[in-house]
């Protein structure tokens, strides 16, 4: 019995990290690519090393978006995207359930901004699911360094940007770009 | 059969094969019957070697997690699969040998058990890491834990054991409601040990469980809010871990009974708490429109009505076995209920709040009288310690005039000095 039971055990541990892995695999595989706009910063996670935080420009707590639908403050939604004159991936409605013809990510809603005469919420703002790039050790407060004093001292401003492959609802950050430069390139 | 009792017959079993007692044969089948080889093996390893190895295989699965985190960019994603999962499969090779063919002493099983409760962690943060994903602390520990959960009931290894009362105790402090399941999903595991009988391991087991409960049934509760039904379910709580203790822990030792130490202390926390007069005006203030009361979701609501049955069904437990002596701190529950239930009682915070005094004093005084007759200092030690907590409390209530308190003071310094001068001349006659 101990036998079966230490076998399903250890299957459930392989099978489990193993799925999640496949996810974020397929995702990056097959996923289609979007663009978004980032502000890094870098603080470090004891289980996952240091990680440069990304504030999205699009999820700034000053962007509202809009639903069809009545939502609350932690509710899951569906967020649809579409791309800007820029180039840059933008979100254009919150829906309650997942929209069927179009690539969306699947968030949660921070707060809730106004309320209409029927007292039903206007506007929300979202947490973006993806918000860390995991770097080297070493690497990443250099990386916020940098990104700090370009925006800074020099006056110059560089742009971060990261490119993010959506599938299902899932979004995977693929790499992150400074100036147009892959990350790890920027810094050799 | 005890595991003393086996290694007394392994040597028996020995002089009565030479002195020619009994055959090879029957020793053996013995020998298999009480399963003596893990036995005696299990005792041949000092515990000093179960604490070393463990203590080893935490360091060894700790470092394995740093170095991960130190994130090799040179790496591709398909080296770092293989990197995930090759400390956890060597741990689950460490840990099937622990139990098969046949179950190893409990250094190896302790060994293997923290070596798997570092990997498995280790392979989800490096997927984690790979793809960057955010914010999923909350599923990460969770499945951390429910990975492990079955692990702690084949090895029965000791550190594993805390270690995951300490993660659900971290689950339940920054997640709340539902992981307090995590900690119900340990119980059997204390009601294993508490079977085998008395252990050092088994009480240290007990005191993280306690304490966890401490800590995560208020965090679980008042999440929620803090509306009288939720008090009321917060201190049957309290109460039942205290009675649980009382009724079935054993009568000495401060050691060896962590549910009736901790259950009494968050007790009287909630009761000196309640011994404020602007606590009640906030507690009877708060609007709560459904009773009876469903939560803010089904896990905590359940989690509620739990703990005020178990109350209840201690409270019958206690009053069958007649251990009264366990029942006048639980009248703080009846206290709140009637305040609960009374109408046009959110006027009276001012005569809740005396009551709970005078109640706390009480119960102070009667533990006190009950440690001088048992001889009992920790008993004489908490209630002398109530009493003085309502004591400052109270000379330093803000809310209450100079006078007033002046004059409570005086009447209860005069009953104490009474008490004293009857108790003295008593013991005289």
């Amino acid at each position: 019995m101990i036998k079966y039971i230490l076998a399903a055990v250890i299957a459930a541990q392989i099978a489990i990290p193993g799925a999640m892995m496949q996810r974020y695999e397929a995702t990056l595989q097959d996923g289609s690519l979007y663009k978004f706009k980032v502000v890094p910063i870098d603080p470090a996670d004891p289980f996952k090393g240091r990680y440069v935080r990304l504030n999205f420009e699009i999820s700034n707590w000053e962007m509202k978006y809009q639903s069809d639908d009545t939502l609350k403050r932690k509710d899951k939604v569906y967020a649809t995207l579409n791309i800007g004159d820029d180039g840059f991936a933008r979100i254009d409605k919150l829906h309650k359930s997942a929209p069927k013809d179009r690539e969306y990510l699947k968030v949660r809603v921070q707060y809730v901004y106004g309320y209409n005469e029927e007292n039903t919420p206007i506007n929300y703002s979202i947490a973006l699911p993806f918000n860390r790039y995991y770097a080297q050790e070493n690497k990443a407060p250099e990386i916020e360094r940098k990104v700090r004093r370009l925006n800074g001292i020099d006056g110059e401003s560089s742009t971060a940007t990261v490119d993010v492959r959506v599938l299902n609802g899932l979004g995977v950050i693929e790499q992150l770009y400074i100036d147009g430069k892959a990350i790890e390139e920027y810094f050799d | 059969m005890s595991s003393k009792n086996i290694r007394w017959l392994y040597v028996q079993l020995n002089e009565l094969v030479e002195k020619g007692v009994i055959d090879d044969a029957t020793s053996k089948q013995l020998s298999e019957h009480y399963d003596m080889d893990s036995v005696v093996a299990d005792k041949s390893i000092s515990i000093m070697t179960v604490i070393l190895s463990a203590i080893g295989g935490l360091l060894v699965g700790g470092g394995v997690i740093l170095i991960f985190a130190h994130n090799w960019e040179n790496i591709g994603r398909p080296m770092r699969a293989v990197l995930a999962f090759l400390p956890l499969l060597l741990s689950q090779i460490l840990c099937s040998m622990a139990l098969l063919p046949k179950p190893r002493s409990q250094a190896w099983k302790e060994t293997a058990a923290v070596l798997m409760f570092c990997t498995v962690p280790a392979c989800i943060a490096l997927i984690g890491q790979t793809y960057h994903v955010s914010d999923d602390t909350e599923a990460f520990l969770m499945w951390w834990f429910v990975l492990l959960l079955p692990i702690v009931y084949l090895l029965r290894p000791h550190l594993t054991a805390v270690l995951m009362v300490v993660l659900a105790t971290v689950l339940g402090c920054f997640y709340q409601s539902p992981y307090w399941l995590c900690l119900v999903a340990l119980i059997p595991y204390y009601l294993l040990g508490r079977q085998q009988g008395e252990s050092m391991r088994h009480s240290q087991f007990s005191w993280a469980l306690c304490l966890s409960l401490a800590i995560i049934l208020p965090v679980s509760l008042l999440y929620q809010g803090s509306e009288p039904p939720i008090i009321l379910m917060l201190i049957s709580g309290a109460l039942a871990l205290y009675l649980y203790g009382g009724n079935f822990e054993p009568k000495q030792g401060f050691g060896k009974r962590p549910f009736t130490n901790i259950g009494a202390i968050t007790a009287a926390v909630c009761g000196l708490i309640l011994s404020f007069k602007d606590a009640w005006s906030e507690l009877l203030r708060t609007e709560y429109s459904d009773f009876p009361y469903f939560g803010v979701n089904w896990h905590s609501a359940a989690l509620a009505w739990i703990l005020f049955a178990a109350f209840l069904i201690l409270v019958f437990i206690t009053i069958k076995r007649s251990n009264y002596r366990l029942l006048p701190l639980s009248s703080l529950v009846g206290l709140i209920a009637i305040a609960f239930v009374l109408p046009y009682s959110s006027e009276s915070a001012l005569a809740f709040a005396i009551a709970v005094n005078l109640l706390m004093v009480g119960v102070g005084i009667w533990y006190a009288m009950l440690g001088l007759k048992q001889h009992s200092t920790s008993l004489l030690n908490f209630g002398l310690l109530l009493v003085m907590a309502i004591l400052i409390m109270r000379f330093f209530d803000q809310d209450l005039s100079f006078i007033g308190r002046g004059i409570v003071f005086i009447v209860m310094g005069s009953i104490f000095i009474g008490i004293n001068i009857w108790h003295g001349r008593r013991r005289l006659v």
